[in-house]
């Protein structure tokens, strides 16, 4: 009992999240609510990690929660469920074989909607290397190798073949994990070149996205990918935070090469306090194919 | 007997070989003073091998001012950990800075992100002003001068791709607490001046605990930095990881 108090004292506890309410103005009306929060309870040798997340819809789900043991200063072991998201790109991740699936119009998953994969991790830590094992549901087990070398982030990944995957939300859709009948292997890297610029890329045996990201000297960010699949696809994204107005301005456009077709999604976002924001997300399809069609949300979010 | 006349040009070339020697001799010991002046200098900013400071950040533009609080986190003077606590909005944010390469990881993204160093982490703080607490690891010192009761140290980038190409760094001659710091781009252009304002003793060393950068681009912007909190702390080296920001 003593020893469990003290262990107890010598624990760090943070709680964080957001809650916040979403409708749709466009084309037609509904509305969405949801609260998630974070939580973490870690000591020196130990952490334990939960992510909930309650929906209107889907009730209370819990995205992450895992225990992680600091078995050696070289090596940490995690079980059960959690978030991983591999590679360096902005709206596509192809070598992101053990993750949530992306939506490039949305990477930062704003209402943290991502779910994570149930797994035993093993990362070992040697000489500047990172070495992370997987033993994930359905038989199946990946492995990933990170340095940064000479300023560089080379990650290669690799997963085993087996059963199909699970579902679209256990392995990523653009991860060429989906039939999971093969196994998968992939290199990643990313670079900044002096100031302002950041290069990356990623490619596995079928896929490959190639881009880079600019700051300019007044803060305004610029995005640019171009994503392989069967198709090719290209993103741009021009963020331009207006630090006196509170105010975060986003444009992302999302391009099919071959036909032209384009989703156009621009956001404003406004801190109306330190702990609350507003935002207005209005989203355009553009095609030859397909008519145009438009929607249009706006939401609050408060964060505790 | 002819008196000795020495050969003008002969006794010249000795002088200049004596006054290239001599050159030489002070250029190195210049330099070796401007080193260990920065040194010293910078145990003011980075007195523990290994440590934990919280760092509030206000940042002003006219009327408006802004604050975010952060933990940073560090392991001798090129590695650092920046754990956003405030605003809410931030919380669960954290920042690896390794010499001048950097991540961002934010808990939505749970990915770490690469990022350079003009990204702003907050008003005119460069998320390395946060981070970097040494300005040994990455500035050769060149030369030392002296301007009044100041040092005037001449700082080199050791990499070209560092943020600031050169840093004209004060020190005070008694003391060898910093004052002032002067950050230059490639291009020669004066983009940045850090006043280290005051000082106090935290985990018994005697430390700055307040600086305020002015935007020299954008006039009447400032940000300050106040530190608290210093103290020792036991830091895994695989905390200062890529793969292992929000996982600790």
């Amino acid at each position: 009992m003593v020893n469990a108090t003290i262990v107890l004292i010598a624990a760090t506890l943070r709680v964080f999240g957001s809650g916040g309410g979403e409708s749709q103005l466009m084309p037609t009306q509904s509305h969405v609510a949801d609260v998630s929060a974070f939580g973490n309870l870690s000591s020196e040798r130990w952490k334990l990690h939960v992510k909930l997340r309650a929906d209107a819809t889907t009730g209370l789900d819990a995205g992450e929660a895992y225990a992680q043991l600091h078995v050696a200063k070289w090596l940490d072991v995690t079980a059960g469920r959690v978030i991983e998201k591999w590679g360096t790109g902005y709206g596509w991740n192809p070598t992101s074989f053990v993750g949530p699936a992306k939506d490039p119009t949305d990477p930062n998953d704003r209402r943290s909607a991502y779910r994570g994969v149930d797994m035993i991790r093993a990362d070992v830590f040697v000489r500047d290397t990172n070495v992370s094992l997987y033993a994930l549901e359905n038989g199946q087990y990946a492995a990933r190798v990170y340095r940064l070398i000479r300023g560089t982030d080379v990650s290669i990944v690799w997963r085993s073949s087996g059963a199909a995957a699970a579902s679209a939300a256990d392995f990523s859709r653009d991860s060429g994990a989906r039939s999971g009948r093969r196994s998968t292997a992939g290199i990643a890297l990313a670079r900044v070149f002096g100031n302002a610029l950041e290069l990356h890329a990623e490619a596995t045996q079928h896929r490959a996205l190639a881009g880079g990201q600019y700051t300019f000297t007044n803060d305004i960010n610029v995005v640019f990918e171009l994503y392989r699949d069967q198709k090719t696809y290209a993103l741009a994204r021009i963020y331009r935070p207006f630090v006196n107005a509170k105010i975060d301005a986003e444009l992302i456009a999302l391009t099919s090469i071959r036909d032209r077709s384009t989703i156009l999604r621009a956001s404003i976002t406004r801190k109306l306090r330190p702990n609350i924001s507003a935002y207005l997300i209005d989203t355009e399809f553009v095609g030859r194919e397909k008519p145009v069609a438009r929607l249009t949300s706006v939401g609050l979010r408060y964060y505790f | 007997m002819r008196a000795h006349t020495p050969d003008p040009l002969h006794s010249k070339g000795i002088n200049m070989k004596r006054l290239l020697l001599i050159l030489l001799f002070t250029t190195t010991l210049r330099a070796e003073d401007a080193a260990s002046i920065l040194a010293r200098s910078d145990e003011f900013r980075n007195p523990l091998g290994s440590f934990a400071v919280d760092v509030e950040l206000t940042s002003y533009d006219g009327a408006h001012s802004d604050t975010s609080k952060f933990r940073v986190y560090g392991k001798g003077s090129d590695r650092s950990v920046v754990e956003f606590t405030a605003p809410a909005t931030e919380k669960g944010k954290f920042l690896l800075m390794l010499r001048d390469a950097m991540w961002i990881y934010m808990p939505s993204a749970s990915r770490p992100i690469r990022i350079s160093p003009l990204q702003r982490l907050m008003g005119q703080a460069s998320n390395g002003d946060v981070a970097r607490t040494s300005f040994t690891i990455d500035y050769s010192a060149k030369s030392a001068s002296e301007d009044g009761d100041a040092w005037v140290l001449e700082l080199e980038a050791k990499d070209p791709s560092l943020s600031y190409k050169s840093v004209r760094l004060w020190i005070d001659r008694t003391s060898y607490e910093p004052q002032r710091a002067d950050f230059y781009v490639a291009s020669g252009k004066l983009l940045k001046r850090a006043h280290y304002r005051k000082f106090t003793t935290m985990s018994g060393r005697r430390v700055v605990s307040d600086i305020e950068i002015e935007d020299l681009v954008r006039p009447g912007r400032r940000t300050t930095m106040h530190y608290a909190n210093l103290g020792e702390r036991t830091n895994p080296d695989k905390m200062f990881t890529k793969d292992s920001l929000g996982k600790w």
